[in-house]
């Protein structure tokens, strides 16, 4: 009942339509949510990290990043304790501080890679997929040659050649990223291409950009959207993998695969520097991943189906 | 128990427990099938004719439960038969062909192949080789042209119409005592539709099995059958021989259906239509399942009517006929 | 009848679709080879056949979804092949569409609303109307009520998506139709609903039909004209009373033999005729008339003689060499 009742404000309230047309049914979503817990967890991780991502430099206890040269010699490589909950670096810092500091670095270059790659991967699979012909396989021909190569070896090169760095961390991210992304895009557009409705709609005389972004563009992101969700994972570990082999976010900037690298020189001694930072990136890419496989299951109408029959018994 | 009744259901339900609720796809079905005859079960989409027919030799899948009911077959209650023991009866003593096809071969096995597996499955002793020769003269009872050739070939080689003969040797290839047949001709062109239905009633006269067809065609009723039941809402509504039926309706939602068919023999002004659409299975309309979208309805509909017989071999549910 | 009264007007379309081998094309499907026919205005074409007639493809290169390898099409005088820009927008205004399918003809990421503002959108006609209250009225003509707007086609029965269809196709008042087996997909007591509705929404508005279907007893009910096609050609062309009560060419007269008949006293005592094997594949149509391998009538010569359409009453025409 309650269920129906937020489901029905849900689809009201204007600027939830276009999702809720997505989902179609918002108590069933819940549902899903409900009975898979692994989908639970991953949605607490990911709200968690973008909270933390956000708010993380203003809650810290202490400054991530300013080394109080007064306290180093005492402070310095400290094991965890009440004060400082994952030990201190070299420098003294306090290492809970700067792995909350390293969540804002780690949403930023996702949120900048993506908001990157996606748009791309949408205008050129559209293109692709809708026009065929010439430009499909010139679209296509580009984006296999990118996939040919495994992606973070590609962005190890590129981000080399760009130089150190976070900016061309995320740039050569960008660069490798896409493909995928033009792929899935084109495979759903050719589905949707032979809806009767895009007949329709040519019937009528709309115009062919109409077509695509109102007609093919919406009916096209489920697969994109479920995509992104794993691959946001996907981006912050190739993102610490660049910054561990030092091609990355430069110090200071508290980087989390910089944090496990600059802690490697102490292991195991001193385990806690790398291990904290190793363990963010471990819960936050499963916590992304476990959501995406959730996701998926509540856009994926056989899914739901099964879900359905199994009901209430 | 007639002498000549070769299946009889009784109250058979079948529900289905889903996430929005229990829909009850059969909901009291008793209905009997003599032997040797053609027995038409006709009805609109979600009806519950497949389901019912499923039931019959507890084909439903979860979420469906048959929840009640009986399914007596030559006097055995197949709801209560060991798994075992149902398996030896249903493709021998009840076989099944499909509406699709096309989905009912498997692709990576020739015709006869499947011909010929059906009848090693139910004889310990017969040879590959018999029952590949069995096979081919099943082909050519069901008048598949060079039926030696055809059985060589893969389901992807021939047609729909071939398919579908395929199919029907397939579920004749034991001599069962009934064939329930779901829906064979919905997706075959009528030239290929009239080739099909004319074997059927042939086999029934050939092997004098008796013969279940579901449909929602009521031409094919009016062209093959000895006699129907029309289904409403998981229950059977109307029951009766079909010239009677067709010349004596009773039930007003038979009545709408045989008015709102177009006759190509026949120029019609206007069709009648039943107005709205069949109910929501989950909230089913109190009393008579019919009530809502009836054009006779008055104050007792609101209580269910029960099946009963009006003239010899004649039911109706419907309490215009109970005062 | 004067050429004024011509809404549509077909000559010879042909239609091939070329079947890709490995290295080259092995060969074409023969759709539609060399169609023509003409609608008269305010009345019904039902276009009639089995599947891979060629029916469908007929209806969209009526409508010029897609273009025609050979033959042109006129509407209301006009080629429709040479237009272009504003003329074929207005092409567009004059013609509405339903097709077979109403699961997949309506947007599901769209409201009713959205859907049928569309094409008053997309034609400019926002600024001459209400549109609320042109919503309302469009969705009370095909029984459907104001609540229904700001829904999404996936809480609507099949027969309510159909209505939807009809109301979209309607929404620029078209003065042709063509409509793709608009209730094949639907229950009979629905397709009655709709039928009727669509006989109803002719007289009102005055509307030419082209209606493809495969089922004869909707082109007795509904049309005025039938075509017949076999094979990707017109076998039989007339008035839909006289060919049913007297069809002449062979496969009209196995189709309307092979057809259930909704009444036992009719469908058992009526002679049959016998066909024979199944509609060949129209990659590689039989030679001469098409249908001569299944033709209980067949002769020798038509193997070998391709027979046009001849007129042998008044709009009655057929192609087969008994007539010739």
């Amino acid at each position: 009942m309650m269920l129906k009742k937020i489901n029905g404000a849900l689809l009201k309230s204007n600027a939830l339509r276009s999702v809720g047309s997505l989902v179609h049914d918002w108590g069933l979503a819940f549902e899903v949510v409900k009975r898979s817990p692994l989908t639970t967890a991953g949605l607490i991780i990911v709200a968690a990290f973008t909270v933390l991502g956000i708010i993380g430099p203003y809650i810290a206890p202490y400054n991530p990043i300013e080394i109080d040269f007064s306290t180093v010699a005492l402070k310095r490589l400290q094991p965890p304790s009440l004060q400082h909950p994952f030990g201190t670096d070299e420098y003294g810092r306090d290492l809970f501080s700067r792995v909350l500091a390293g969540a804002r670095v780690s949403l930023m270059v996702s949120l900048v890679v993506m908001s990157i790659t996606v748009p791309i991967g949408l205008v050129l699979g559209l293109i692709a997929g809708y026009y065929g012909g010439v430009i499909d396989e010139i679209i296509m021909r580009v984006t296999d040659v990118f996939l040919s190569f495994p992606g973070l070896v590609l962005a190890i090169a590129f981000s080399a050649t760009l130089g150190a760095g976070l900016f061309s961390a995320m740039l050569a991210l960008s660069i490798v990223w896409w493909p995928s992304y033009v792929r899935v895009v084109r495979a759903q557009v050719l589905v949707v291409r032979e809806q009767l409705f895009i007949e329709a709609a040519k019937a009528m005389g709309v115009s062919t950009r109409r077509i695509l972004f109102k007609h093919i563009l919406p009916n096209s992101i489920t697969p994109l959207l479920v995509l992104v969700t794993l691959d946001f994972g996907s981006v912050i570990l190739a993102s610490s993998a660049l910054s561990f082999i030092g091609l990355g976010a430069q110090p200071p900037t508290p980087e989390w695969g910089r944090l496990v690298a600059d802690g490697r020189r102490w292991f195991p001694e001193k385990w806690w520097y790398s291990f904290f930072p190793g363990l963010a990136i471990l819960i936050t890419v499963l916590g992304f991943n476990v959501l995406g496989d959730g996701l998926r299951d509540i856009l994926d109408p056989r899914f739901r189906r099964r879900l359905e029959f199994r009901g209430v018994e | 128990m007639h002498s000549s009744t070769l299946l009889e259901v009784k109250d058979l339900r079948v529900y289905f427990y889903t996430y929005a609720g229990v829909v009850k796809a059969v909901d009291g079905v008793s209905l009997s099938v003599h032997r040797g005859e053609i027995l038409c079960i006709v009805g609109e989409t979600g009806c519950g004719k497949s389901v019912m027919s499923r039931a019959l030799t507890r084909m439903v899948k979860p979420p469906g439960r048959i929840v009640s009911g009986e399914v007596l077959f030559e006097g055995v209650d197949l709801l209560k038969l060991p798994e075992k023991e149902l398996r030896k009866i249903r493709g021998r003593e009840i076989s099944y062909v499909y509406q699709d096809p096309g989905n009912a071969l498997d692709p990576l096995y020739t015709a006869g192949f499947h011909v010929a597996e059906t009848i090693l499955a139910h004889s310990s002793s017969a040879k590959f080789n018999e029952a590949w020769g069995k096979a081919v003269g099943i082909f050519r009872e069901v008048l598949i042209p060079d039926p030696e050739a055809k059985a060589k070939s893969y389901p992807h080689e021939l047609s729909g119409g071939m398919k579908q003969r395929v199919v029907i040797a397939t579920a004749v290839a034991n001599t069962p005592k009934l064939i329930i047949a779901d829906e064979p001709t919905t997706a075959l062109d009528v030239t290929i539709q009239a080739q099909v239905m004319e074997l059927i009633r042939g086999l029934r006269d050939k092997y004098s099995s008796s013969v279940m067809l579901i449909t929602h065609n009521l031409g094919v009723v009016a062209e093959v059958c000895d006699r129907v039941a029309v289904m409403y809402a998981g229950k059977v509504v109307e029951e009766a021989f079909v010239e009677e039926l067709f010349t004596n309706p009773l039930h007003p939602y038979t009545q709408g259906l045989l008015e709102a068919v177009p006759n190509p023999l026949k120029k019609i002004e206007r069709l009648r239509s039943i107005h709205g659409s069949v109910p929501n299975m989950i909230d089913l309309p109190e009393g008579c399942r019919f009530s809502p979208r009836c054009p006779h309805a008055f104050q007792f509909c609101n209580k269910e009517p029960e099946l009963v017989e009006r003239s010899k071999g004649h039911l109706v549910s419907c309490w215009l006929y109970r005062r | 009848m004067s050429a004024a009264r011509v809404v549509l007007e077909a000559m010879d379309l042909r239609k091939w679709f070329p079947v890709k081998g490995v290295f080259f094309t092995k060969g074409f499907v023969k759709a539609v080879d060399g169609v023509s026919f003409e609608v008269h205005e305010e009345t019904t074409l039902a276009i009639v056949g089995e599947s891979g007639c060629g029916k469908t493809t007929l209806a969209r290169l009526i409508l010029r979804l897609i273009e025609p390898d050979e033959g042109s099409i006129f509407f209301k005088g006009v080629d429709v092949m040479k237009l272009s820009g504003g003329k074929l927008m207005e092409f567009r205004r004059r013609t509405g569409v339903v097709f077979q399918d109403p699961y997949s003809s309506l947007n599901p990421r769209m409201t009713i609303y959205e859907i049928l503002k569309e094409p008053l959108e997309t034609h400019g006609m926002l600024k001459k109307i209400d549109l609320d209250e042109y919503l309302v009225k469009l969705l009370e003509k095909v029984g459907l009520q104001k609540e229904h707007l700001y829904r999404y086609p996936h809480e609507f029965s099949g027969g309510q998506r159909q209505r939807i269809a009809i109301a979209r196709a309607l929404a620029l008042s078209p003065e042709l139709v063509v409509l793709d087996e608009p209730t094949s997909s639907l229950d009979v007591s629905v397709q009655a609903q709709i039928l009727n509705m669509l006989k109803d929404i002719q007289a009102a508005d005055k509307l030419t039909y082209v209606f493809i279907t495969h089922d004869l007893g909707i082109v007795r009910y509904l049309a005025h004209y039938v075509a017949v096609m076999y094979l990707g050609k017109i076998v039989e062309y007339g008035p839909v009373e006289e060919i049913f009560e007297k069809p002449l060419h062979p496969y009209t007269k196995t189709l309307l033999s092979a057809v259930p008949i909704p009444d036992p006293s009719i469908a058992r005592s009526r002679a049959k005729v016998k066909v024979f094997g199944e509609p060949p594949s129209p990659l590689n149509p039989p030679s001469g008339c098409r249908f001569h391998p299944r033709c209980p009538y067949a002769l020798s010569d038509c193997s070998k003689r391709e027979v046009s359409l001849v007129e042998v009453g008044k709009k009655h025409l057929v192609s087969c060499i008994l007539y010739s």
